[in-house]
């Protein structure tokens, strides 16, 4: 008979967990394939709730650790009749036997990333691990490796679900070398996030940004439904590394913002192309949107049409009709719908004061600083909206173009890397528009002339799909839309996991990020901006410290 | 411990044995241990039934209580009744010990014929229950009505051997639980209960 001490031996029931790795085990792969997902039946003692659709999990292959991404969360049991015949759940015997046992949760994922065991090296999924491999929740180690560290490569944009001390970050060269969105139904965060991309970017000196603020939020102060209220734009943090120009001084100055200029278009920089673009905004015919052209040959060449044509009383008309080959009625209606933009828009000018305000911004855009344009007044006006990004963006194109053909391949000729932020962005990029305005152009093929945008939107399926197709990276707040959620997973590979996530975001500070600039799909909870700690992670020093540090700085270098 | 009683008849999978004290035996249930002397092995078992028979199966016995109080009063009236019956316990076959090593499988060989049992003690069921590998076969071997009886005797009897040197009873019984649950797939009604009977 062996002796039998029961306080020294312990009984295999009565052992803890103790690794860190035993801590994060959730279960062994029972099921699955590459296509479906994989299976994991979670181990006896945890519970469905200790997981979440949009959490990380590692399994441990033979040859290869796998990343997935957990897309449903499922209950099970061995026997039918544990469903049609429910036990006395009373019984606390009863209720922790058949957990685990006879009934079992399963939590359904998507492998999204290899990692092979030689070479360290990470590769997207081609095969999946065997049966019983072990699943553990991936550690923050695991995630920060996957997303990299901080340098000036990568920018912070918050923390996987349930793991707030781990960074996600994005790879910038990736984020900015092609287009990107943020997507998401209003109220959802999406200026918020598009703050932190903003504000990211800036900080890294990254790239150059033209950021069309259709809402005024954020050149010098922008709202935020968190407890902040009001948080700083990005010419407050960055200083003299942004631009601010306004459409409607009267509106920047009641609002206390100072701006380094005012937009005036003078009506001799409005080109015929600017008018054509406002086909659908200004509702104007074939025939109309023609005439511009053949207008621009009869009344003095590029800069003189628009003055000349809108000056023009009822006789005028009749013999430039005559002259033209052009209909009357037809270009009777089309000096009235020019009027009408001419009224509308207070910043179109005969003369514009101060020179040509255009020209303005794209030199500061070349000498590297960031321009945010603010709407003011005519934030809900589409007519300003799409004039203005239209003719900006197509001197943009033209200038940027030009330079780095010239530059023929020297990278310190060519202009810097320019992101175009654009908001409201199914106004620009609809199917009937994106084939005749400038930005369905930059979307397409402008990631050559080193110009690509950042569309932010509340309906994606309103983009034009050929557009949307083109984006890297897609930042995804909630969206409950099925049309939108489909038109955002649209070719992108495990569409039908990512989609359970995406529809099951929380409304507030949660993004589901993926794409180009991203090694996996990633749910995020967004960073903070708007308390005094977040500005400083962004680089901001406040100014008594300026001080302070001056002061100091010049007590080193000069003694007392 | 004094042995309780001897092998009356043996097979691989179960045993009788005789007690030597009428209406005397181990319990349901209980641990019960007997030697194989030619393997040099202790046989494991479980008390799955106890029968108290008249020794001539011919002759049934007949009441003898009208005047008597209490069944002492009818022994100390008639003390010969006592000689004329025996008792007995079936007992299921769940292992064997060889050296210091316990195997949760049937024995090579069973048990002698009149090998001397005894009641395993605590601390034996402590040691014997550690690996809950005999649950099979107790469930399968003994396969009659009152399966679920015997088996729910010995895990409580094993659960209160494992707690005592500390709160494990239902941790024990939980774990017991959850290797019964496959071992009884498609038997919801079965497995329930069995552990209704294990409060």
């Amino acid at each position: 008979m062996t002796s039998f001490d029961s306080n020294a031996q312990k009984l295999p029931w009565e052992e803890e967990a103790s690794t860190d790795s035993e801590d994060r085990a959730l279960g062994m792969v029972v099921d699955g394939s590459l296509s479906r997902g994989l299976d994991i039946k979670l181990d006896t003692d945890r519970s469905t709730e200790d997981v979440k659709v949009g959490q990380y999990i590692t399994v441990q292959g033979e040859q290869a650790r796998f990343y997935c991404l957990v897309s449903d969360i499922l209950l099970k049991t061995t026997d039918t009749a544990l469903t049609s015949m429910p036990p006395d759940m009373s019984d606390p015997l009863v209720a922790q036997v058949l957990r685990g046992t006879g009934t079992y949760g399963v939590v359904h994922v998507a492998p999204t990333l290899t990692q092979r065991v030689a070479g360290n090296t990470y590769e997207p999924v081609k095969t999946i691990p065997g049966h019983y491999a072990p699943a553990f929740r991936a550690s923050k180690e695991e995630i920060e490796a996957i997303f990299g560290g901080e340098d000036a490569q990568h920018l912070w944009i918050g923390s996987p679900l349930d793991m707030e001390d781990t960074r996600i970050r994005l790879e910038i060269p990736k984020l900015i070398e092609r287009s990107s969105g943020v997507f998401g139904k209003t109220g959802t965060g999406k200026t918020y996030l598009t703050r932190i991309l903003m504000a990211g970017i800036l900080q890294k000196r990254s790239a150059v940004q033209l950021i069309f603020d259709m809402h005024n939020e954020y050149g010098w102060r922008g709202t935020s439904e968190g407890q902040w209220g009001q948080v700083k734009g990005l010419k407050q943090l960055y200083g003299s590394q942004v631009a601010v120009f306004t459409l409607d001084e009267a509106s920047s100055r009641a609002r206390g913002v100072s701006t380094d200029g005012v937009v005036q278009i003078g009506y001799d920089e409005l080109e015929p192309e600017d008018i054509a673009d406002l086909r659908e905004t200004l509702d104007l015919s074939e025939v109309q949107a023609q005439a511009v052209y053949v207008l621009e040959k009869n009344l003095g060449g590029r800069s003189h049409w628009f003055g000349a044509f809108i000056e023009k009383d009822a006789e005028g008309l009749k013999d430039l009709a005559a002259q033209t080959n052009l209909h009357g009625g037809a270009l009777e209606a089309l000096q009235r719908r020019l009027k009408y933009l001419t009224d509308r828009l207070g910043f179109l000018t005969p003369q514009a004061n101060g020179g040509n305000a255009a020209g303005q911004i794209l030199d500061y855009l070349q000498r590297e600083k960031t321009v945010v344009l603010e709407f003011g007044k005519y934030k809900d006006n589409p007519l300003a909206q799409v004039l203005v990004a239209n003719m900006l963006s197509r001197r943009i194109y033209d200038r940027w173009a030009g330079l780095v053909d010239r530059a023929l391949g020297d990278k310190a000729q060519e202009p810097p890397q320019l992101i175009i932020t654009l908001e409201e962005a199914h106004k620009f990029l609809n199917s009937r528009m994106a084939g005749q305005t400038i930005f369905g152009t930059i979307a397409r093929e402008m990631r050559k002339y080193k110009v690509t945008l950042l569309v932010v939107d509340q309906r994606p399926s309103a983009i034009d799909p050929e557009v949307l197709s083109q984006i890297g990276t897609k930042v995804c707040c909630l969206l409950d839309d099925d049309n939108d959620i489909r038109a955002i997973l649209s070719g992108a590979s495990g569409a039908n996991e990512l989609r359970g996530v995406l529809a099951r975001l929380e409304s507030k500070q949660q993004a589901l990020i993926f794409g180009h600039a991203v090694p996996m799909p990633v749910v995020v909870r967004t960073r903070d901006y708007g308390s005094p700690d977040s500005y400083k992670e962004f680089g901001f020093v406040e100014e008594s410290e300026q001080r302070q540090q001056a002061e100091r700085n010049r007590q080193e270098l000069f003694g007392r | 411990m004094a042995h309780i009683g001897e092998v009356i008849e043996s097979s691989t999978e179960r045993f009788v044995a005789q007690s030597y004290e009428v209406n005397s035996a181990p319990p349901l249930g209980s641990l019960v241990r007997a030697q194989q002397e030619g393997e040099g092995i202790t046989i494991y078992g479980v008390v799955t039934n106890i029968e108290t028979t008249p020794l001539d199966p011919s002759r049934r016995p007949v009441a003898r209580g009208r005047d008597a109080a209490s069944l002492a009063d009818i022994i100390k009236e008639h003390p010969q009744l006592m000689e004329l019956f025996r008792t007995s316990f079936d007992v299921a076959v769940v292992g064997h010990q060889r050296g210091e090593q316990v195997y949760q499988h049937l024995p090579p060989l069973p048990p002698e014929v009149h090998q001397l049992v005894f009641q395993c003690s605590a601390d034996e069921v402590a040691t014997f229950s550690h690996d809950l590998g005999f649950l099979p076969l107790l469930l399968t071997q003994h396969g009659g009505p009152g399966t679920e009886e015997v088996l729910a005797a010995f895990l409580r009897r094993a659960a209160d051997a494992q707690a005592a040197g500390g709160d494990g009873r239902q941790a024990f019984l939980v774990q017991a639980g959850k290797r019964l649950v496959p071992l009884l797939r498609g038997e919801s009604v079965r497995l329930a209960t069995i552990l209704a009977k294990l409060r």
